[in-house]
């Protein structure tokens, strides 16, 4: 059980709101998932405030690393596919 | 079994992703982009053996970590690396309100977001270990479930946890470190 009492608003020292923290954060996370999981997590302030905290912690993290791969890559990468089907289909001619 | 002749409309989607991620894992943007071109090479030549209406994208991402691991991680830099061993707990440090209320914590997990920058995560999950950071990279950015990463990086459900556990803490350590020198500047 989650409350004030049983985590002491230390929810890094609570293995229930840990866990339920982690499965919140697991794929992409869902305003349904967060609200379910805030709601399970409603007794304890800290632990809510921990979520909310992770969750956008990982928004942030995707809007940070993602990148678009360069048009040179594209082309390259399309021009060595035709590359290995052209070879594929001269190995299969013999 | 999936036909050759689709490779190219079914994976070429996949490419900013994949690219992203080889990004992070080989730390620059000429290996990032040879990494991406030998896997699609490699999934092209191995598309026969793929199921057909199973996870592509989790395919072709084991193959661009396999092909890191494989290819590229021995001719990389020594990265600079959080020892996740003696680092301490994040939410035990004084800054964070370790020793009086969690509470305090995670208002300090706030004010850490609004002051760093799209760089400094880039730079802190750069500096992860390996291990860390490919798992960190797979479960927060490229937001696969946590049994996908079992599966894409082939180890146990429970090492994942571990790795997450392990690498989220030393990731936020580090962005705390950024957090700390800005003020101190």
């Amino acid at each position: 059980m989650v409350d004030g009492g049983a985590c002491m608003g230390r929810p890094d020292q609570c293995e229930f709101s840990q866990r339920l923290i982690f499965s919140a954060l697991e794929g992409q996370p869902t305003v349904e998932i967060v609200n379910r999981v805030r709601a399970e997590l409603s007794s304890c302030f800290a632990c809510m405030q921990t979520l909310d905290a992770r969750v956008q912690f990982k928004l942030a993290m995707g809007q940070a690393c993602r990148e678009a791969a360069p048009e040179s890559l594209q082309i390259r990468i399309s021009e060595s596919l035709q590359r290995v089907v052209l070879d594929d289909l001269e190995i299969t001619d013999f | 079994m999936a036909d050759q002749a689709t490779f190219a409309d079914q994976a070429m989607v996949y490419m900013d992703q994949l690219y992203s991620a080889a990004r992070r894992m080989t730390r620059n943007a000429a290996d990032a982009e040879d990494l991406v071109q030998e896997t699609y090479l490699r999934a092209y030549r191995g598309f026969g053996n793929f199921q057909e209406g199973t996870n592509l994208r989790a395919w072709l991402f084991r193959i661009l970590t396999n092909a890191f691991i494989n290819s590229y991680r021995s001719k990389q830099r020594k990265p600079q690396t959080v020892d996740l061993d003696s680092m301490e707990d994040l939410y035990m440090s004084p800054r964070f309100g370790g020793d009086t209320r969690a509470a305090r914590s995670a208002s300090a997990e706030d004010v850490l977001m609004e002051s760093i920058t799209d760089t400094e995560i880039i730079d802190a999950l750069e500096s992860l270990p390996e291990e860390f950071r490919i798992a960190v990279l797979l479960a927060d950015v490229e937001d696969f479930a946590y049994k996908e990463v079992a599966e894409i990086l082939d180890i146990p459900i429970g090492t994942v946890m571990s790795r997450l556990h392990r690498g989220r803490k030393a990731l936020q350590k580090r962005l705390t470190d950024f957090s700390k020198n800005k003020i101190e500047t």
